[in-house]
């Protein structure tokens, strides 16, 4: 069977030819050409020899210590992470069963050594520490008040200085941003208000974890 | 992406250095020779192999676990191996860069590969070896994907983000220029 192929057409499809890259079809017409044309024939061959030739090359040899300084750069920070996650965890439950077995047992140390009791004068303490550390909140939330308004000079001055600067303060000047920071702040004051051990009020959670 | 494949790349994901070391050691040879193909370079290829891994393991999570492996690595360890030569060149290069695929191809009036060619594939290694290290990086790069990886035509275009018709014309064409190459080199060379 004669095929219409060109010999130039032919030696462009040669290569993928000899890869088996091409479609059957295309292939097939490759073959017709191939078994009339002993020019395109050579030509086949010689890309195949080129091709066993370039498989067989040989190569270069892995570096010595390669897997090595791999490892280290790899597995050396994120060995660390985890031995600093574990650390962090272990020490956190620590000082959290620290505090409660101090509420609990206090009542007990206070009396064993002669301290103050508890329920007055050491309460007392803490709570004035607690008044005056919530007061430093207030003060900000006051200030905040005060110097939004030149917080926002600020911002426009810098407008003229770049976007990026803009952008960030742009974040902090939303009200959004502002709402958010104000509800977390509540949230840690009333969290310690709800479980802070009470002095004055019977049943407060403060004062069953002192009568554990 | 073949079941064991999928297995070390999870337990990588879960920091086990186990599976690091036999990912890296499953394919520390083919991505040094690669980078060394590339580069032309042993030294180079020892930094861009250690980089590649260290990049491999770092970005592992962002690997889509449908696509070959090898690809993926190869892509990085290639592009890296572009960086080293685009550094020495201080020109940008791209295994896009068509600049030199403008030259001649077949001349119709080539009377065709005659015996002394044939001979001239007899060349020991080292004359073969300075013959290929002519041709450009990016032909390089494709004739050691197809001939020393055994890459189907569809990968090489994956893994050098190339368009699978150009895989084929860059073949052809790196074929073409070792045979210009072996007959000027005339026979008593
Ligand atoms: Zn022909």
């Amino acid at each position: 069977m004669k095929s219409n192929l060109t010999c130039d057409a032919c030696e462009r499809e040669l290569v993928a030819y000899a890869d088996g890259a091409l479609h059957a079809a295309v292939a097939r017409v490759m073959e017709q050409h191939l078994d009339d044309c002993a020019r395109c024939r050579a030509s086949l061959e010689f890309h195949r020899a080129i091709a066993g030739r370039l498989a067989t090359l040989p190569g270069i040899p892995v570096p010595p210590g390669l897997e090595e300084r791999v490892l280290r750069a790899v597995a050396g920070p994120r060995r660390a992470a985890l031995r600093w996650k574990r650390a962090s965890a272990a020490a956190l439950a620590a000082s959290f069963a620290a505090t409660i077995g101090g509420i609990a047992f206090w009542p007990r140390l206070a009396a064993l050594w002669g301290l103050p009791d508890p329920a007055s004068a050491l309460a007392r303490g803490i709570d004035s520490g607690v008044e005056s550390m919530i007061a430093i909140p207030k003060r900000l939330a006051v200030d905040v008040a005060f110097y939004e308004p030149i917080v926002r000079q600020v911002c426009r001055s810098l407008d003229a200085l770049g976007s990026v600067p803009h952008a960030v303060l742009l974040s902090l000047r939303s009200p959004e941003a502002q709402a958010a920071g104000v509800m977390l702040l509540s949230l840690g004051v009333a969290l310690y208000l709800l479980l802070r051990p009470s002095t004055r009020k019977e049943g407060g959670i403060g004062h069953a974890c002192l009568a554990l | 992406m073949g079941g064991d494949e999928r297995d070390l790349v999870r337990r990588c994901l879960a920091m086990d250095e186990r599976a690091y070391r036999e990912l890296v050691r499953a394919y520390q040879g083919p991505v040094v020779n690669l980078a060394w193909r590339i580069t032309g370079s042993a030294d180079d290829a020892a930094e861009v192999a250690q980089e590649t891994f260290i990049r491999v393991l770092r970005s592992l999570s962002t690997y889509d676990p449908d696509r070959p492996l090898r690809s993926w690595i190869f892509k990085i360890a290639s592009n890296l191996s572009l960086d080293v030569i685009r550094r020495r060149k201080r020109r940008p290069v791209s295994f896009e860069d068509l600049s030199s695929e403008d030259g001649p191809t077949f001349d119709p009036a080539d009377p065709g590969p005659g015996p002394d060619e044939g001979m001239r594939l007899e060349w020991s290694d080292e004359r073969f070896e300075a013959l290929i290290a002519e041709l450009p990086e990016y032909y390089r790069a494709i004739v050691h994907l197809r001939y020393r990886e055994e890459m189907p035509y569809d990968m090489i275009a994956e893994t050098l983000d190339i368009p699978l018709g150009t895989v084929k014309v860059r073949l052809h064409r790196a074929h073409e220029m070792i045979r210009r190459k072996l007959i000027a080199r005339g026979t008593t060379s």
